[in-house]
């Protein structure tokens, strides 16, 4: 089966289709788009896609079914899932069922463009599982880390506090990396919502999750400086935020553990 | 008519009345009878012995008109109906009425037959055995015609016989008219009228007669007013709000209750009716957040794709406007104003989501310490002064910090809002406050700013509704009223236009840990 396309987009609603369509077009990949899941799946039996970009509201059958048959029969086809609203429940349940990532509605040119670029290379990435997921090369104690699926990590540290910080995976897919917009102190973050905004060296936005709920009481001042630390210790030093968490106890249950 | 209380109090109260006073009268009237009779017994007999007496020298004499005269003389007294003497044999020998004279009378007729009722005639009688009283038409002597009575109506007459027993000075005397052997010579009959003694009594008992009905018809007067004051009025005032409250006027209040059983019936209805409005109010509020909720959300949900479509196009063309500023000025616009619509939206859903309460043991006063930091800005801005009185040692309670967060945070900004940019002040009081057995941590946010008009009071809880035009979304409030009520709290405001609010939140104090909720959570 040879690559037909470069991604596919399942989606009802047609003005979403038609700007994507367009976006993604002029940025030069290869596009085609499916109205519902049976379509979408049909299709995904004729050509070969390296990205599937779907809506979780379809009718008939959801996202969420479209995703577990793409992973279970195409698990080299990436998924990212178009959310009406980023809540945690959908985060959670679309990075367990093996999604790349998802991406709130409604999101502009740059957020839309950012994710898929970020899949693309991924899909490239995935290839080579190795460098797909890097092992977590930290100071050798064994410290349990917490994953939102491939973007966000999490884990204890001094004082009851908790840092968070994006996975090694993820800096890698950015490329360079221009700015990061880190949160106020003070703000309260909620799991699954916006923690960082990450701009890259072509101006795309790349959005990380916050995989806990908490009190952000310091942003890691090293990396404001110095971004690099995300490439070359992206589990220890390259931390990006450290909070009051407010309700570990019910939240790291829905997120993956990695001991180092 | 008769199934009114006051009716049925007064018959039977008037009907017990008439019982007593009618028992009473008739002893009353009974004993007065008793005593005037024996009165009159007394004088009958008086009489009758100073007849004998004074007759008794004529009668040994043999002087028969001396005897007549006596007769005729105390005969003509008032009361005094006729004297008759008998002999032996029953002959009439003196009589008042001189046309009886020479008659007999039967032995068995009422004068006699005290005596002669048996074979052998009795020789003493007691006074009472020698009264009797008898109707004056059916004459007491059988045989002789009767007298009309005087007055020439029919009446009561009491009679009384004396019988003249033998004496030595009567056999002794010249005339040797008895033998020493008899005993009883014969009989004094005194006849007296019982007329003005009948109407004594019955002018004593039409006394007693129109005492008794007056007293009755004061007494039920009487009970009537009181009934009608004591119990007509509540209950008509109950009545009315009852039916005030079926036809949905849930403010209806009885005025003024008192402080006996149907003064409280009125309080505890006026506090029922209190009671069924918060309920009421509640239920609606709750609904309105419900229905709002899932309104906005539907909407949101649905603008979500337009507005999708708007800001990836626009922002696409302000990515290709580089070289046109003035084109890139306006898409910058278009790009910045659909990413506010974004925020509105999401500010909508978090509205309308219905985040799961996940509590914990919160220390309120650490809440309220953080909501101050965030917004210290703000309140510099206003130059707003915030004065804190928090009680010590107020216990942590089990509720969900980032709602209560939320909470003090919306009503400390209104209060910011609310205050003047010279003089501001707000006032955040926290203690415990025991309300019907239940102990509650309660916080007062107090500001002397505008106020809120006494007309939107009641509204500002609703969604959708605000004051500050296009600053806010009339959302902060309904929001706050949904979290309190889900912690079982509760929120209430009080507020004097141009003085300023008070808003008060209790949340109820649970004595259980934090944890331990946790770990029955995970175990569910």
């Amino acid at each position: 089966m040879k690559t037909d396309y470069d991604l596919l987009i399942v989606e009802d609603e047609p003005v979403v289709v038609e700007s994507a369509q367009k976006i993604l077009t002029t940025e030069g990949y290869k596009i085609d788009a499916a109205g519902d899941a049976e379509t979408a799946l049909q299709k995904l039996t004729e050509y070969s896609y390296q990205v599937v970009l779907s809506d979780l509201m379809l009718p008939n059958r959801d996202g969420f079914e479209l995703l577990k048959v793409v992973k279970k029969n195409f698990p080299k086809t990436q998924a990212i899932m178009i959310t009406g609203y980023a809540t945690l429940e959908n985060a959670v349940k679309s990075f367990k069922l093996g999604a790349f990532d998802f991406i709130p509605k409604p999101f502009d040119f740059e957020e839309l463009l950012g994710v898929t670029r970020r899949a693309m290379n991924f899909s490239l990435l995935a290839a080579n599982a190795a460098q797909a997921h890097p092992p977590i090369a930290a100071n050798g104690s064994e410290t349990q880390y917490y994953f939102l699926g491939e973007n966000s990590w999490t884990k204890f540290d001094r004082d009851g506090t908790m840092v968070i910080g994006v996975s090694a995976i993820f800096p890698k897919l950015i490329g360079e990396i221009h700015r990061i917009e880190f949160p106020p102190v003070n703000v309260d973050l909620q799991q699954g919502n916006v923690c960082l905004r990450i701009t890259d060296g072509s101006g795309l936005v790349h959005l990380v999750w916050s995989p806990i709920s908490g009190r952000v009481i310091q942003p890691n001042q090293v990396v404001e400086q110095h971004y690099q630390l995300l490439y070359t210790d992206p589990y220890d030093r390259g931390w990006l935020v450290r909070v009051i968490p407010e309700n570990i106890e019910l939240e790291l249950e829905n997120l993956s553990v990695r001991v180092n | 008519m008769l199934h009114k209380i006051s009716n049925k109090l007064i018959l039977a109260v008037g009907s017990t009345a008439i019982t007593i006073i009618a028992i009473f009268s008739y002893f009353i009237i009974e004993s007065q009878k008793q005593a005037l009779i024996s009165q009159i017994e007394h004088n009958a007999n008086q009489l009758s012995e100073t007849i004998k007496s004074s007759t008794k020298y004529d009668m040994l004499l043999n002087q028969r008109d001396g005897v007549h005269r006596i007769i005729d003389t105390i005969g003509q007294q008032q009361g005094i109906e006729k004297i008759r003497i008998f002999n032996k044999e029953g002959e009439i020998i003196y009589s008042s009425a001189k046309e009886e004279i020479g008659e007999f009378v039967d032995k068995q007729a009422e004068s006699c037959y005290a005596c002669h009722a048996v074979d052998q005639p009795l020789e003493k009688l007691s006074i009472t055995e020698r009264t009797r009283i008898f109707e004056r038409k059916d004459s007491s002597l059988s045989g002789v015609r009767a007298a009309p009575p005087p007055s020439g109506q029919a009446g009561k007459t009491l009679g009384i016989i004396n019988p003249i027993y033998n004496e030595p000075s009567c056999w002794q005397a010249s005339c040797h008219a008895h033998e020493a052997g008899q005993k009883v010579l014969g009989v004094l009959d005194v006849t007296m009228s019982l007329d003005e003694v009948e109407a004594q009594i019955a002018a004593n008992e039409m006394r007693m007669v129109m005492f008794a009905i007056s007293a009755i018809i004061f007494i039920s007067l009487i009970l009537w007013f009181f009934v009608q004051r004591l119990v007509g009025k509540p209950v008509r005032q109950l009545v009315s709000a009852t039916n005030a409250v079926a036809c949905g006027d849930l403010n209806y209040k009885i005025p003024n209750h008192k402080k006996d059983e149907l003064g409280q019936l009125a309080k505890s209805f006026n506090e029922m009716t209190r009671k069924l409005a918060d309920a009421q109010r509640q239920l609606i509020q709750s609904d309105k957040l419900a229905s709002l909720g899932r309104l906005a959300a539907g909407v949101a949900h649905e603008i979500n794709n337009p507005l999708t479509g708007v800001l990836t196009y626009s922002s696409f063309l302000l990515k290709r406007a580089n070289g046109n500023a003035d084109m890139k000025n306006d898409l910058e616009v278009i790009v910045r104003e659909t990413k506010r619509c974004r925020q509105i939206v999401k500010g909508l859903l978090d509205f309308a989501r219905q985040v799961p309460v996940q509590k914990t043991q919160v220390a309120i006063p650490a809440v309220i310490d953080h909501v101050l930091t965030i917004i210290e800005n703000q309140l510099r801005l206003k130059k707003a002064h915030v004065k804190k009185e928090i009680a010590a040692n107020l216990p942590a309670i089990h509720a969900d910090a980032n709602q209560m967060e939320q909470v003090f945070m919306n009503l400390l900004v209104n209060a910011a809002d609310a205050v003047e940019s010279e003089g501001g002040e707000i006032v955040v009081a926290a203690d415990r406050r025991q309300v019907q057995g239940k102990e509650f941590l309660e916080v007062k946010i107090s500001d002397n700013g505008c106020g809120i008009p006494r007309e939107d009071l009641t509204k500002i809880f609703e969604p959708f509704y605000s004051t500050k035009g296009q600053k806010g979304t009339g959302l902060g409030l309904a929001v706050v009223w949904g979290i309190i009520e889900k912690h079982g709290g509760k929120i209430t405001v009080e507020s004097e236009n141009g003085k300023g609010t008070t808003f008060t939140v209790r949340l109820p104090i649970e004595e259980h840990s934090g944890s331990a909720i946790i770990r029955e959570r995970k175990n569910a």
